[in-house]
């Protein structure tokens, strides 16, 4: 009887361990191998993110920008690194990103849309369509002085080096027809800045504040005006709200950052708005994914609704 | 005669000295809740107008919709995410907490004892962040894997089995170290009765010690789980934020009352911002009537 017991539970022991090993080697199998009949999971950005409302709408799902409950069953990521780290451990995750915070991270990667890689070739020549637009607003004002600084740090910006700064910096600008900043003809703001010192005050989002910073130190360096800069970012409303005459003098700015379009209601005669660079959102997907191409129709669909993989 | 007065005077004015400092930090606590109380309802008074569009939240609405997002939101499917993290945290913490405040009180011996005694309580000292990294660099990966196992789908290890595993972690510490003092205080006499009555170690264990630790046992819990239902650093890194709910499954992501007033918080205004008062208003009230309904448990046992 007492044998009995034990062969019993020897052999229960026995069996449960080989089947805890057999499912261990199964998963450690399975965790490599791609399965094309898995649902495919959706990851998106809060509602408050600029790169999600890009992003709806160039895929032509506006209505969903700040709505989530139109959207699959989304997890939902508070940054660009929780985005890239969720979609590194989830090899059935597709999600997207900023261009220029891709490079060289292991474990993703993107994938061309409608047979289009992104790249920075692509989003300058067009072709690539999820992408936004990175502006600038220059004060218009009265003091010529300050509008003389305001005209020649802005040639800087649009010339062969200011554009040089941008590219380095992973973002993309249109060069043709731009001429070195030495090349331009300032004579006139010259003489109007010549014996006074001007300090031109520059703000705006966050997100192009690196751009800017770069262009700045570079415009100090490579010229000697006397011209000196106050940096504030605080965000593209900002830079919206402060970017007039009528602005109070301790947060006016001659110069406003922004990464997003203007609103209509936004905009008014106070500032002069240009383009500065143009930034892809690239769609990424686990590296054990095979996928390698997905139509916009498609990127539509499976934020919608419930998708495989094979499907695509 | 003046000497006495002078002493009286200094008394009177210490008095309401410290008078001053109690009402002080007593109104904290108002003022705080009364804010939230204040913003946390005004979702439901005020109307918000986003493009064009005017909304104005119906509180029946809001109360037993279980979605979570502009422009309807509800709560429900949040709460019950809330409440069974929290209990499977609990189901979790509780009998390693108790087992190993056993181990300590009654079968280590006194260096070894000492010894995992002190690390407990530096697990206690570590800061909720460090946790949160742990589980989102360690532990999802764990509960990949084991979703693996099992054949079941998850989303890269995010969500309710992780998220109950570091809140699990993170109330073991309490739990333990108020275990231990309440068992050390039942008394030497009741054990050394049960063991010469003729019961074996183990069941003095359990039924002496554990019995008379009970009360103790129970105030840790609540401590524990209040440290869990507040905790959102954490929770938020792993949780995976749904916008569906309610979410049981245990390899489904998830979202709680913490977690939604965390995300995107820097970034949004209006009634996106304002309706996370409502959340921590929604908190508020779960954490009182939890610590109530296990206060009259625990008076309800006393009296027996």
């Amino acid at each position: 009887m007492k044998n009995l017991k034990l062969i019993i539970t020897i052999m229960l022991s026995a069996v449960t361990l080989v089947l805890l090993i057999t499912s261990i080697t199964l998963a450690s199998i399975n965790i490599n191998k791609f399965d094309k009949e898995k649902e495919v999971f959706i990851y998106t950005r809060d509602t408050a993110s600029g790169t999600r409302n890009e992003f709806f709408i160039e895929i032509d799902f506006k209505e969903a920008k700040t709505n989530d409950l139109l959207l699959k069953n989304p997890v939902i990521t508070s940054s660009n690194g929780e985005m890239l780290d969720s979609i590194k451990n989830d090899k059935y995750g597709i999600g997207y990103a900023s261009f220029s915070s891709i490079k060289n991270i292991s474990g993703i990667k993107q994938i061309k849309i409608d047979n289009i890689e992104c790249s920075l070739e692509n989003i300058k020549n067009d072709s690539y369509k999820l992408t936004r637009n990175f502006k600038y607003l220059t004060r218009n004002t009265t003091d010529l002085k300050q509008k003389a600084a305001i005209t020649i740090f802005k040639t800087y910006i649009d010339s062969l080096d200011g554009t040089n700064v941008i590219e380095s910096e992973g973002a993309v600008v249109d060069r043709t027809g731009k001429k070195h900043f030495k090349e331009y003809n300032l004579e006139q703001e010259e003489k109007m800045i010549k014996d006074s010192k001007i300090t031109l005050n520059i703000g705006g989002s966050t997100s192009v504040a690196n751009i800017s910073r770069k262009i700045i130190r570079s415009f100090k360096s490579e010229t000697n005006y006397n011209i000196s800069f106050k940096e504030e970012y605080t965000g593209s409303t900002d830079a919206i709200l402060y970017t007039k005459d009528s602005a109070s003098l301790t947060n006016r700015l001659d110069f406003g950052f922004l990464s997003r379009d203007l609103e209509k209601e936004e905009e008014t005669k106070d500032f002069n708005i240009y383009d500065l660079c143009k930034d892809g959102i690239a769609v990424i997907v686990n590296s054990k994914n095979d996928i390698s191409n997905i139509t916009l129709k498609n990127l539509k669909d499976i934020y919608q609704k419930k998708r495989k993989w094979s499907d695509l | 005669m003046t000497s006495t007065k002078k002493k009286t005077i200094i008394d009177i004015v210490f008095k309401y000295f410290f008078l001053f400092f109690t009402i002080l930090s007593s109104s904290v606590i108002l003022v705080v809740t009364g804010v939230i109380i204040y913003k946390g309802l005004s979702p439901f008074f005020k109307t918000y107008s986003v493009a064009d569009e005017n909304i104005k939240l119906n509180f029946f609405k809001f109360l037993f919709n279980s979605n979570w997002s502009y422009p309807e939101y509800g709560i429900f499917g949040i709460l019950l995410n809330t409440i069974w993290i929290t209990l499977l945290a609990t189901l979790i913490a509780l009998p390693i907490s108790v087992l190993t405040a056993m181990y300590i009180v009654r079968m280590a011996n006194k260096k070894v004892g000492a010894f995992i005694t002190y690390t407990i309580e530096l697990l206690a000292a570590i800061p909720s962040v460090i946790f949160g990294l742990f589980a989102k660099g360690v532990l999802t990966k764990i509960t990949g894997f084991i979703a693996n196992m099992f054949f079941l789908e998850s989303r890269g290890g995010l969500g309710t089995l992780t998220s109950a595993l570091v809140l699990a972690m993170m109330m073991i510490p309490t739990i333990t170290m108020l275990s231990i003092t309440s068992m050390k205080a039942v008394k030497k006499s009741q054990i050394e009765g049960s063991l010469a009555l003729g019961a074996t170690m183990m069941q003095t264990n359990f039924k002496i010690v554990i019995k008379g630790a009970k009360e103790g046992i129970i105030t840790a819990t609540i401590l524990g789980v209040g440290r869990a239902l507040g905790e959102a650093t954490a929770v938020s890194m792993v949780a995976g934020n749904s916008v569906f709910g309610p979410n049981i499954g245990l390899f489904e992501i998830t979202r709680t009352l913490t977690t939604t007033m965390m995300l995107g918080l820097h970034e949004t205004f209006g009634l996106d911002y304002d309706i996370r008062f409502t959340s921590g208003l929604f908190l508020i009230i779960v954490i009182l009537i939890f610590t109530i309904s296990l206060n009259i448990l625990k008076r309800k046992m006393e009296k027996r």
